[in-house]
Formats: C-alpha cells, sequence, structure tokens
C-alpha cells in the first residue's frame, strides 16, 4: 500500500503534525485500504483499483476543518496557477521524449566502440569513422535533449500541483511499476549477456571484432532500457509529490522534504539552505561533462593514451565544482 | 448519484443510524450506507472521517481498537446514549423538513 501511502503524506504534508492528525492519516490509510481490497475482489487491476481509491477520495480541506487544524503556510506566497491536466499530459509527453532521445544519445556514445571494432575488420580509416559519428551524435543528441528538456520543466515548475493531479500521479506510477521491472530487469539482463559475444567469437563462431561490438551493442541496448524507464517513471512520480510546487529532480536542487514535528510543538516550516557556492560559467555545465567523456574515449580509444584519458576525467571531475558551484540549476 | 453537498445536515445522523445495528468500523460503515441507498449515496471517506471526528467529539459515539486486518487493529465505533438521544433529535427534525420541502418541491402547485 505504499501508493496510498505515499499519496496521504502528499496529502498531509502541509498539516502540522500532531496525534490527531497522525491518527486521522492512520484510520484514513485504513479505510482507503479496504475500498482498495475490495476494488480488488471485484475483479479490478491493482492499478484501477488504486485509481478508484484515489478517485473517491474526497476533499482533504473538509476533514481538516473537522480536525480543527489549518496547513503550515507555504514559506513563500503560491500565486503560482494550478496545472492543468493538459499542462500534465504535455510534461510526461515531454518526459517520454527526453527519456527516448537521452537513452538513444548516451546508448550511441556506449555502441561506438563496438562499432568501430567491427569496422576495423574492413579498414582503419572506416573504424575511425565508425566511432566518432556515434560518439558525436550521441553526445549532440544528449545535449540538445537536455536542453530541451529544461524548457518543459521550467514551464511546470512556474506551476502548482493539487491533489487531483497528484493523484492522477501516484495513479500512473504505479501502472509503470510494472514495465519499469521489465525494463530495468531487462536492461540488467542485456548487460550480463553482453559476454556471450566475445565468448561466441572465442569459440570461433564469427570474428574477435564482431564479438566485441557484439559487447557494447548489448551493453547499449541494456543501458537504454534502464536510463528510459527510470527516467520516464521519475516523470510520473515526481508529480505525486508535496509541496505543490513543482520540482524537477533532475534540473533542481532536492525539494525540502517536510520535517514530522513532535507532538505538541510549534510546526516547523523548512526554508531552503543559502547556497554558498558560486555559480559561475553555468551556461556551460551542459557541454562540460560530454566534452570530459568526448575526450576520455577520444585519447582512450583512438589515441590509445588511457592514462592521460584517466587522468583527464578524474581531474575534470574535480574541477567540476570549483568551477560550476555544487548545485545544479 | 447524490452528492455530499445535497444530503450535508444529515451525514452525522445517517452513521449514527447505521451504528444503531451495531459497532461497526470506517468502510464498513461506509458499504453500509451505499447498500441501503443502492449505490444512489456513496459517502467519500474525506467525509466518513470528518463525521466520526465530529461525532466523537461530541459524544455520540466512542472509538475503539477492534479486530487486526492487514497488519493493523481496525478503529471500531460504537454509538453511545447521547449519540442514540441526538439521533432521536434529528430524525424528528427530518421528519419535519421533509413535510416542509414537499410542500414546494412535490405537492402538485
Amino acid at each position: 500500500m505504499e501508493t496510498l501511502e505515499t499519496y496521504l503524506n502528499g496529502l498531509f504534508a502541509a498539516v502540522p503534525q500532531t496525534p490527531s492528525t497522525a491518527k486521522a492519516k492512520q484510520d484514513l490509510l485504513d479505510l482507503m485500504t479496504d475500498h482498495y481490497h475490495e476494488e480488488l475482489a471485484k475483479g479490478h487491476s491493482e492499478a484501477t483499483a488504486l485509481g478508484l481509491v484515489i478517485g473517491e477520495f474526497g476533499d482533504i480541506d473538509e476533514l481538516l476543518a473537522a480536525l480543527d487544524v489549518d496547513p503550515i503556510p507555504d514559506t513563500e506566497p503560491n500565486d503560482r496557477p494550478e496545472m492543468t491536466d493538459d499542462d500534465v499530459d504535455g510534461y510526461w509527453a515531454g518526459t517520454e521524449r527526453f527519456a527516448r532521445l537521452l537513452g538513444l544519445g548516451i546508448a550511441l556514445v556506449i555502441a561506438a566502440p563496438g562499432v568501430a571494432a567491427t569496422l576495423s575488420i574492413d579498414s582503419g580509416a572506416l573504424a575511425a569513422l565508425g566511432f566518432i559519428a556515434p560518439v558525436a551524435l550521441g553526445i549532440g543528441l544528449i545535449i540538445a535533449t537536455s536542453m530541451g528538456y529544461r524548457t518543459v520543466s521550467r514551464a511546470m515548475r512556474a506551476l502548482a500541483s493539487t491533489p487531483a493531479i497528484r493523484a492522477r500521479a501516484a495513479g500512473q506510477a504505479d501502472a509503470y511499476s510494472r514495465p519499469r521491472t521489465i525494463g530495468l530487469v531487462g536492461g540488467i539482463m542485456m548487460c550480463i549477456l553482453s559476454v556471450v559475444p566475445p565468448i561466441a567469437a572465442n569459440t570461433g563462431a564469427f570474428e574477435g571484432a564482431i564479438g566485441a561490438g557484439g559487447l557494447f551493442l548489448f551493453v547499449a541496448i541494456g543501458v537504454y532500457y534502464i536510463v528510459y524507464t527510470s527516467i520516464v517513471a521519475g516523470g510520473f512520480q515526481r508529480l505525486t509529490r508535496q509541496p505543490s510546487v513543482f520540482v524537477d529532480t533532475l534540473f533542481d536542487p532536492p525539494a525540502p522534504r517536510p520535517q514530522a514535528a513532535p507532538p505538541y510543538t510549534k510546526p516547523t516550516t523548512v526554508t531552503a539552505k543559502p547556497r554558498r557556492d558560486k555559480v559561475r560559467y553555468d551556461g556551460w555545465r551542459a557541454f562540460y561533462w560530454p566534452c570530459l567523456i568526448t575526450g576520455f574515449l577520444l585519447f582512450g580509444f583512438l589515441g590509445g593514451e588511457w592514462t592521460f584519458a584517466w587522468f583527464l576525467l578524474i581531474v575534470g571531475g574535480l574541477f567540476e565544482k570549483p568551477l560550476f558551484g555544487r548545485t545544479k540549476r | 448519484m447524490i452528492s455530499s453537498d445535497g444530503i450535508r445536515g444529515y451525514n452525522d445522523a445517517i452513521i449514527l443510524a447505521v451504528l444503531q445495528d451495531g459497532d461497526s468500523y470506517g468502510y464498513q460503515i461506509g458499504r453500509a450506507i451505499r447498500a441501503r441507498t443502492d449505490d444512489l449515496y456513496v459517502i467519500r471517506e474525506t467525509t466518513l472521517y470528518s463525521a466520526f471526528t465530529r461525532l466523537t467529539k461530541a459524544g455520540y459515539i466512542t472509538a475503539y481498537p477492534g479486530e487486526i486486518t492487514y497488519g493493523r487493529p481496525r478503529t471500531y465505533y460504537h454509538l453511545t446514549t447521547a449519540g442514540r438521544a441526538f439521533l432521536a433529535t434529528k430524525t424528528a427534525e427530518w421528519r419535519q423538513v421533509q413535510q416542509v420541502v414537499d410542500r414546494f418541491l412535490t405537492e402538485e402547485a
């Protein structure tokens, strides 16, 4: 009943934690759990049952009035317009597209050495082209899709979610849990099975270069599925959360989680910690890691200078914080 | 289907009437209301729990832990003597309300 609990936690996140509200939350969870099991007994699927329970839950304000509690006021005035179903559909479509293109970009970069190895059978120049073309295309895709997705997430950040939106997102997140598991398990299986082509090549089934190509191809497909399903699931999960202001964990700092105050104490509100790190050269941040990885791959695979390639990657990683500050924006 | 707004003011009395037949727990009370109205009135969980809170504060019902289901004891509700008296008052009031409204909405002009 994790979804129902998450849904209730979201509704009660802005409510002072007192014994009566804690009891109300637990009793409501019991009510919803009974309802959920009855819908299952009627033959509904888990996702449909959850949707019905959340859809028929009712209005939290009515309950708060009966409990004589007022929600904790937001730390900043929340005059953002509310999200509509169209906004949410657009955000999820954008997230799906982002997941597809980012997964493809990463997969292309991973597959590049495999393509180069396979093409090296014919000529060295073709192998170099077979390496550079997928890497360039992959990095281009990663940068372009990441920047495009910022626009989508910024538009959502200007809107405030509603209990109905959070309920819908909770239902979607739950319905997607099975595809996500299949994607993760399938992706991991592909990574494990990537050793099969080299082993087959060793037995003489085909050339060693094709075995190496198969290894990178299997890993690339596996990583694609892991990245794709994780991002799509994250898109649903993100909208299930309180506070009502949308926060995108991919590009925003993590949302301050409401703290449970002990009984009979003044409820505490969480304010964002002042950022001490200066953010410099922020516009270049999107290009930083792709450039580092390209340098690593070029020096490693093409130049054969693995010591320098690793040095570049590690030192580059260490310089990220001084150059751009701690928090991604 | 009747909305909560349409029946507001009598939710508490309806719950007390269900409890008149014996102690019960949240979801079972909601289901009894639904069954006795042939699905015409489906009371929402928040409306139900708000009513339990009000009725408990007023002393018309008491709550106690009952059988353990899905790993937790269910909260059962019991109608008190004060609750029975309140239900009798609301029943008399409803008869008057019904007469008054009928004169405007159902009797032929």
